[in-house]
């Protein structure tokens, strides 16, 4: 428990900044809402990329849903999700060696398996919990705007696109089992994930992005009661293998 | 309560232990000296899974320690030579967070640590100097409560009289059963305290034994001062004593214990007599000299 509070202390400041961040973003995409809803065919032609284009075409005929969506979903667990968890991440084990602490916390009577997964889950939790009160807060901002968000898919579609944060996380974690500093596993990760994103935009490519995961074409159907299960599955997947790789690099490391 | 055998270490193609054996008794001081870089911390490291040796056995109370380093674990309170903690948190945090693990904690005994090292409880830990943060990390392992210690240079940033005050705490500890592992540069400490003492030099030991037979064995010297000059031939002679100097100040340099030395300097007008044996810093010198002079 000392140890899951002490690492939750460590990332408060992180854990502030990426529910602002979502706040921020949600706030002010909600109160745009009725000014877009009402001018889509002007929108449309102001934009140059055409999986963007598609995303607004999906707002006109899908409605509020579909630009929640593209939100809170595909941009608070795709782009701030992806920064607070990579580095988030990345400080795990690295961040304790950076630090030079990594001696003394090993040198308790706790094993590695056992600190690896108090922090990993302390950190799924403190990733968890902002995405869901903003799409809590993101539900009663809705009705401003004279519409509204279902609970049940509202919960289904977090908990699956918190899956997509989970895995950056994850993979951070595991690239922090194997470096020294605290920030260089989250930034390969986030460099990684922001090429995936630049793959997004172009078209005939956008295919092959690990963003499709978590697009419209995914999360647009949760509304229907249509739940992603194989989509989650391959992230549950990715998420048990990059545990193991960060488990295999701490359990031998020497520090 | 401490027993290695054969220990080795390499970190790529560098040897930094070479099957080190050594063991330690329950309620013992022992001293683990050796220059920069010889490969202590490396040693403690492997003794607490911190670092896995690449061959040898470790026992630590009897548990096999390269296969269950969580039981060795916990039977160790260890305080590293490298002072980094966690800086935002208060002194006292600090403690109860680094013996939340130990179930056999005494936060009392931390309580009475603290106050006696003078480490002001709500203070945040980056507030601290060097030689407090040593104190706090000497606090924490002491208030473990587990039966081994190990300190990798405990005195180190610590003032004389805060010296003195962990000697006399390292010696209750012990008499009180608890086994006391510590590696040192302070070798005027690790006469004073270790009841045996082990001399390693680039992973490999080169002496370990009684502190006082390692001394016998390096020998002593005396400065004698007569009230009236004397030659050589009017000087006491017995096996193992060389004497040198002149007229009324003479060095007389020894094999064996004190007391047979003195008897031998009764039958002279002693004026003055000033112990001048280098101890351990002697031994040291002998030991590593080729070494420090390369």
């Amino acid at each position: 428990m000392m140890l899951a509070l002490h690492y939750a202390r460590e990332q408060r400041f992180l854990v502030m900044g990426y529910f602002g961040l979502l706040l921020i973003n949600l706030i002010a995409g909600t109160l745009y809402w009725p000014e877009m809803r009402d001018n889509f065919p002007e929108i449309i032609k102001l934009i140059p990329i055409e999986p963007l284009q598609q995303f607004v075409r999906a707002f006109d005929e899908q409605g509020f849903w579909a630009y929640f969506s593209v939100q809170h979903f595909f941009k608070g667990a795709g782009m701030f999700g992806l920064a607070a968890g990579g580095l988030m991440g990345s400080g795990i084990i690295a961040g304790e060696v950076d630090h030079r602490t990594m001696e003394l916390l090993l040198s308790r009577p706790i094993s590695r398996a056992r600190i690896l997964f108090t922090r990993w889950s302390t950190g799924a939790v403190l990733l968890f919990i902002p995405f869901f009160a903003a799409a809590l807060i993101g539900k009663s901002l809705a009705s401003r705007v004279d519409e509204s968000l279902a609970f049940t898919p509202l919960l289904q579609g977090t908990l699956y696109t918190f899956l997509f944060t989970l895995c950056c996380f994850t993979a951070a974690t595991a690239l922090s089992s194997r470096f020294s500093h605290s920030l260089k596993g989250g930034l390969l990760v986030l460099g990684f994930m922001l090429l995936q994103l630049a793959v997004y935009m172009i078209d005939k490519l956008w295919d092959y992005s690990l963003y499709n995961l978590i697009d419209l074409d995914v999360t647009l159907p949760i509304e229907q009661g249509i739940f992603p299960w194989l989509e989650t599955a391959w992230l549950g997947g990715m998420i048990a293998w990059f545990y193991g790789l960060a488990y295999l690099g701490f359990r031998k490391r020497d520090f | 309560m401490i027993r290695t055998q054969e220990l080795s270490k390499s970190y790529a193609t560098q040897d930094v232990l070479r099957g080190v054996s050594l063991h330690v008794e329950r309620g013992e001081i022992f001293g683990f000296v050796g220059p920069n870089g010889a490969g202590k911390t490396t040693f403690l490291k492997c003794l607490l899974g911190i670092a896995q040796p690449k061959s040898g056995n470790i026992q630590m109370g009897g548990i096999d320690a390269r296969r269950n380093p969580l039981a060795a674990r916990k039977l160790c309170g260890y305080a590293p030579s490298e002072t980094a903690m966690y800086d935002s948190l208060s002194v006292w945090s600090m403690v109860r967070f680094a013996l939340a693990a130990h179930k056999q904690a005494d936060y009392a005994r931390a309580k009475q640590l603290l106050d006696l090292y003078q480490l002001p409880h709500k203070v945040k830990v980056r507030a601290l100097s060097h030689g407090m943060k040593r104190k706090l990390l000497l606090t924490q392992a002491i208030a473990s409560g587990a039966p081994i210690l190990l300190l990798d240079e405990p005195m180190e940033g610590l003032d004389p009289e805060a010296r003195r005050l962990l000697e006399r705490q390292l010696q209750k500890e012990a008499a009180a059963g608890r086994t006391v592992f510590f590696s040192s540069h302070d070798l005027a400490s690790v006469e004073r305290v270790c009841e045996r003492v082990a001399f390693l030099r680039n992973g490999k030991l080169l002496a370990c034994d009684r502190v006082e037979t390692i001394l016998e064995q390096a020998g002593h010297t005396l400065h004698v001062h007569l009230r009236e000059p004397h030659d050589l031939k009017q000087l006491p002679v017995a096996p193992g004593i060389t004497w040198s100097g002149e007229g009324s100040r003479w060095r007389m340099s020894f094999k064996g214990n004190m007391e047979s030395a003195m008897a031998l300097l009764q039958s002279l007008p002693i004026a003055g007599l000033r112990d001048a044996s280098g101890g351990l810093e002697e031994v040291f010198e002998a030991l590593y000299g080729p070494e420090l002079e390369a």
